[in-house]
């Protein structure tokens, strides 16, 4: 049985009084008259037109802004590498000029142990060192 | 000599619904106007079935299309395009009758009162049909409406207002019962 017979069959069951049933329909019938139909559908459509027609607006000012925006992200981009590349070249040479002119000499410092002048392998050292 | 024969053309055959939706989906308007003459009283019968008066349901289908006109991008088309356009519908249909409970709530009984001093019969089980489908919840009224005035099944009542259709089935059994109570209270309190 499908649902329709099923629907049916609930319906003969339970179904309202006919009279209750009729009026149901003429209180909520569709206009029956074609014309009425035509003519909706043309507002309808008017509608969804201008809705259509708003849309295509919208798309070609997007169009524009999203050019105009490239190009302004492209200037932005450009000009933001050249500040990082000068920055950068500017520290290379300030690293370079601070190496070069530094004046601060290098100190050495030697720890040496202390030298037991007394002990027979030191002295002979010494000897060779000194002659 | 006969005169000769006018060739007629032959009528074109009617595009298939899917071919219709994708042409609209490419923003095709006249395939989108096919599709609105194609449904546009089932989309009727739906908003009527939810809001109270007929200009309410003409409003609530011309704010559905559009509404669905905007959406056809979201729309999949192995979707039943029927099924996603009436649930449009019902939406449209039920944020009038939101947005009218708001603005009229106070103007609902006057309006009852006076089609319920109808002295003819017919206007009189009118009147009272009037102020007993008014008692009903939306959903019951709606239900009743689709089922016994529309013949929708319960499938596609259930698909159009968003509930299972055990639960649209179950809905007319008590809208049934309660609209006959509502008349008979209705005409002995008289």
């Amino acid at each position: 049985m499908d649902e329709r017979d099923e629907g049916r069959e609930v319906r003969l069951e339970e179904r309202l009084d006919t009279p209750i049933e009729q009026e149901l329909r003429e209180l909520y019938a569709a206009p029956r008259d074609p014309r009425y139909w035509d003519r909706l559908e043309t507002r309808i459509m008017w509608q969804v037109s201008a809705a259509a027609t708003a849309a295509d607006d919208w798309a070609s000012a997007l169009r524009g802004w999203s050019r105009m925006g490239l190009a302004a992200a492209a200037v932005v981009a450009a000009l933001l590498g050249a500040v990082a590349w000068h920055q950068r070249t500017g520290e290379a040479q300030l690293a370079y000029e601070t190496v070069l002119e530094s004046t601060t000499p290098i100190s050495l410092q030697v720890r040496g142990r202390p030298i037991d002048t007394t002990a027979p392998d030191e002295a002979s050292f010494l000897y060779v060192l000194g002659h | 000599m006969s005169a000769p024969h006018r060739v007629l053309p032959l009528p074109e055959p009617a595009p298939d619904e899917r071919s219709l939706v994708l042409a609209a989906q490419r923003g095709d308007t006249a395939a989108f106007g096919a599709l609105v003459r194609l449904h546009q009283r089932r989309a009727y019968a739906i908003a009527r079935a939810i809001v109270t008066t007929h200009e309410d349901a003409e409003d609530a289908v011309q704010e559905g299309f559009l509404h669905a006109y905007r959406a056809l991008d979201r729309f999949r088309p192995d979707q039943a395009f029927g099924a996603w356009l009436h649930r449009i519908m019902a939406n449209a249909a039920l944020d009038i009758t939101r947005r009218r409970k708001v603005r009229d709530a106070s103007e609902l009984p006057d309006t009852l009162a006076s089609n319920f001093r109808d002295p003819a019969e017919a206007a009189d089980l009118r009147a009272r049909l009037r102020n007993a489908l008014g008692r009903l919840s939306e959903r019951q009224r709606s239900v009743i409406i689709l089922h016994d005035v529309e013949g929708f099944r319960h499938g596609e009542i259930g698909a159009a207002l968003g509930i299972p259709e055990g639960t649209a089935r179950s809905d007319l059994h008590h809208a049934r019962r309660l609209l006959r109570g509502l008349l008979t209270t209705l005409r002995e309190s008289r």
